[in-house]
């Protein structure tokens, strides 16, 4: 075993604890009972329980000042809805529209691409807070569709950015032997190119919705408590007072299981994606 | 019996151009840029004016002036520094520490393979969430890593409470998410080198460090160029880390730029010197991403024109 | 009136004139051979025959009616690829079957023809493969 080897395997064991480590506290938290928590000092050693999740699912917790009603799994259903469909609404505006960037060359296509590029660097900020006032006039503050639309800002460009590339990896001639086989321009879309862009439309996918369920201050500036999200609605929980550790534990871990289960079943799709995304382009 | 002439005077004269259709199967996405660009504008008419929604009678157009008075305010400075404090500290540490990770995962054995995906998690945990979960470990009363502060002799270690280490908290909570970005950016273009270089300096029995430092390192630029882009933008503008930890606090110590101009909106309702303060911030990261895009499109154009 | 006439046609890419008033005809039944050196233009004047170029200037006429409003999937035009252009995705008999389908033929002369041409060629027992495993 040389120096080179050890000093490696604790390198990577020092890298491993620092980022693995929180994931693993917060976990064991959420099974511990308040009592526990409050331990001095902390021990691993403890028998764990539900308890935390039962109340949260349950939607009732206990807290030092009586029975307090907190709807957590609204906030899980809200971010559900808005991810799953802002994706899926990118999905049929973006794909087509990554087509034609990808077999056209027009002008306005260049420059579209230009500004929606830019844009993704731009703060966000900037743009929600007129929003904010005009969802107000039109009556959208507190509607689903609302924010769907303005998380088109999210999830459109990456759709658009990642999926472009793909379709510019396929061979054109293949189209073009399927189009002189007598197939329509749609068909050919249809049957070839998307069929043979799917991984990539996979990963934009992925990524898209993991952007969205992470989003934070979209939903704090746009959204009402009814559609908050779980990102805006743990703050909310952490704030109230008198809230139970362990819930507080178990709420943010809730909130995380999605993503890091996408992240764990599709790793390969979503390296590929950020990888592509930032390089090739 | 096939003929054929040429260089006749041509008969009909036709357009070539693909026609309608790529504007119709782009028309949706051109509706969102559009959707993008109305409140951008409105944005930008608000920066000109004294507009508080708690005055509405003194609203009224004043052109410059919210931006002379924002430059010639202290704290307005105040936020400038802390906002590049931010960033540079964030960007350093992160691709030193993302590169060293990269180096150290570049070979493909079972555990570096397998530590690869565990590293991804922390990437797939909301900013503000992690934020949430950095003040649980932090606080006072029952944080593991409080505890872990007072056994190694740092007592009463205030972490996001103390101005003196509120930086240094909220630094840590962005590299513990943003890292593996880089790591897994820079092992992607590690294992993308081209492999002749590296043989030939090892038959040429090169030392390792000149091998590091004149050949991986250049070649890996583009690489660490565009991972420093992104993260500069994103630390810039950073806001869902440091508001779920302290809204901007203590006193002033985390008052990055749009997490100043949401409190001037939301909590102070002067929405002229949140446009304000907002404009500026989108001039810099305008003129950031404009540089990253420039590059991006000539890489494009490059392998575009090869193929 | 030749079957296939080509008259006038000119192509440019950017600045490149590749081809310029370029006439041609050919008779039904005929065999011809265009051949030149790399550059000349040869693939571009098939594209333009099959519909996937467009010509700036010219005309081309088949049986007498004039093609250029045509799509490629119009075009009583077949067109074999320097780089095959298989279909990676569908399997031998789709890839055999596709000029057919486009045709809207109906499925069971579809199956019977490609059929035809796989015993032809000794390929019947492998057209449920990928184009990757033949």
């Amino acid at each position: 075993m040389s120096f080179g080897r050890i000093l490696r395997g604790v390198l990577l064991a020092l890298v491993a604890l620092f980022f693995l480590f929180p994931l693993v506290w917060v976990a064991l938290m959420s099974f511990m009972t308040n009592a526990d928590i409050l331990r001095s000092p902390p021990s691993i050693v403890f028998t764990p329980t539900l308890e935390n999740y039962a109340a949260l699912i349950a939607g009732e917790l206990s807290t030092n000042v009586g029975a307090l009603k907190i709807d957590y799994m609204q906030n899980l259903l809200n971010s559900l809805i808005l991810s799953a469909c802002s994706v899926v609404l990118s999905l049929l505006l973006g794909v087509p529209a990554a087509y034609a960037f990808a077999r056209f060359k027009f002008r306005l296509g260049e420059n579209m691409a230009f500004t929606m590029l830019s844009f993704r660097f731009a703060p966000p900020l900037l743009v929600l807070l007129p929003l904010q006032l005009y969802f107000q006039d039109l009556g959208l503050s507190d509607t689903y569709v609302g924010l769907i639309w303005v998380y088109q800002l999210i999830t459109l460009p990456l759709i658009l950015w990642i999926v472009r590339g793909y379709f510019e990896d396929i061979s054109e001639d293949i189209e073009n032997a399927y189009r002189l086989d007598g197939h329509s321009w749609l068909r050919t879309f249809l049957k070839i190119a998307v069929p043979l862009a799917r991984p990539g439309i996979a990963a934009a996918a992925l990524l898209a919705f993991i952007f969205a369920w992470n989003n934070f201050i979209f939903a704090l500036i746009l959204g009402s408590s009814s559609i908050q999200p779980v990102t805006v609605g743990a703050l909310a929980f952490i704030t109230a007072s008198g809230i139970n550790y362990g819930q507080i534990a178990a709420a943010l871990v809730l909130s995380i299981l999605p993503t890091l289960a996408l992240a764990l079943y599709a790793q390969r799709y979503l390296v590929e994606g950020l990888s592509l995304g930032a390089v090739k382009g | 019996m096939a003929t054929i002439t040429a260089n006749t005077a041509p008969r009909t004269r036709r357009r070539a151009g693909p026609g309608l259709l790529p504007y119709l199967l782009s028309l949706p996405a051109l509706l969102v840029t559009i959707g993008i660009l109305i409140p951008f504008a409105t944005a930008v008419y608000y920066s000109l004016q004294r507009y508080n929604l708690a005055f509405p009678a003194g609203r009224r157009m004043i052109w410059l002036d919210n931006f002379v008075a924002l430059f010639s305010d202290g704290r307005f400075w105040g936020t400038i520094q802390v906002s590049l404090t931010y960033t540079v500290l964030t960007v350093g540490v992160q691709l030193l520490l993302g590169l060293g990770i990269a180096l150290l995962l570049v070979r493909r054995t079972l555990v570096n393979d397998l530590m690869s995906v565990l590293l991804i998690l922390p990437l797939m945990v909301a900013p503000a969430i992690a934020s949430l979960m950095w003040k649980l470990m932090t606080n006072p009363n029952f944080g593991i890593l409080s505890y872990f502060a007072n056994s190694l002799g740092f007592t009463d270690f205030r972490w996001a409470s103390d101005p003196s280490t509120a930086m240094f908290t909220v630094v840590l909570v962005d590299t513990w998410v943003y890292t593996p970005f880089i790591a897994i950016l820079l092992l992607a273009g590690l294992r993308a080198l081209p492999r002749q270089p590296f043989e030939a300096a090892e038959l040429d029995g090169v030392p390792r460090s000149f091998v590091f430092f004149r050949i991986t390192l250049p070649m890996l630029l583009p690489y660490i160029l565009t991972a420093s882009l992104f993260r500069m933008l994103d630390s810039i503008q950073q806001f869902d880390i440091v508001y779920a930890m302290t809204q901007g606090g203590p006193g002033d110590r985390l008052m990055l730029f749009q997490v100043r101009a949401y409190l001037e909106a939301f909590t102070f309702t002067n929405i002229g010197r949140s446009a304000a303060i907002l404009m500026v911030l989108w001039a810099i990261t305008f003129a950031l991403s404009n540089i990253f895009i420039k590059q991006w499109l000539r890489l494009r154009a490059r392998a575009h024109g090869r193929a | 009136m030749a079957f296939l006439d080509i008259a006038g046609i000119g192509k440019s890419f950017g600045k490149a004139q590749i081809l310029d008033g370029l006439d041609l005809q050919v008779e039904k039944g005929e065999f011809v051979v265009v051949f030149g050196p790399s550059g000349a233009g040869k693939t571009v004047l098939l594209r333009l025959i099959a519909g996937i170029l467009q010509p700036e200037a010219g005309d081309i006429r088949i049986g007498g009616a004039s093609i250029l409003g045509q799509g490629p999937e119009q075009r009583d035009v077949g067109m074999a690829f320097q780089n095959f252009a298989l279909y990676p995705h569908l399997p031998a008999f789709e890839n055999i079957a596709s000029p057919l389908r486009g045709r809207r033929t109906a499925e069971a002369e579809i199956r019977r023809r490609v059929r035809e041409v796989a015993e032809l060629l000794r390929i019947g027992h492998v057209l449920d493969h990928l184009p990757k495993q033949l």
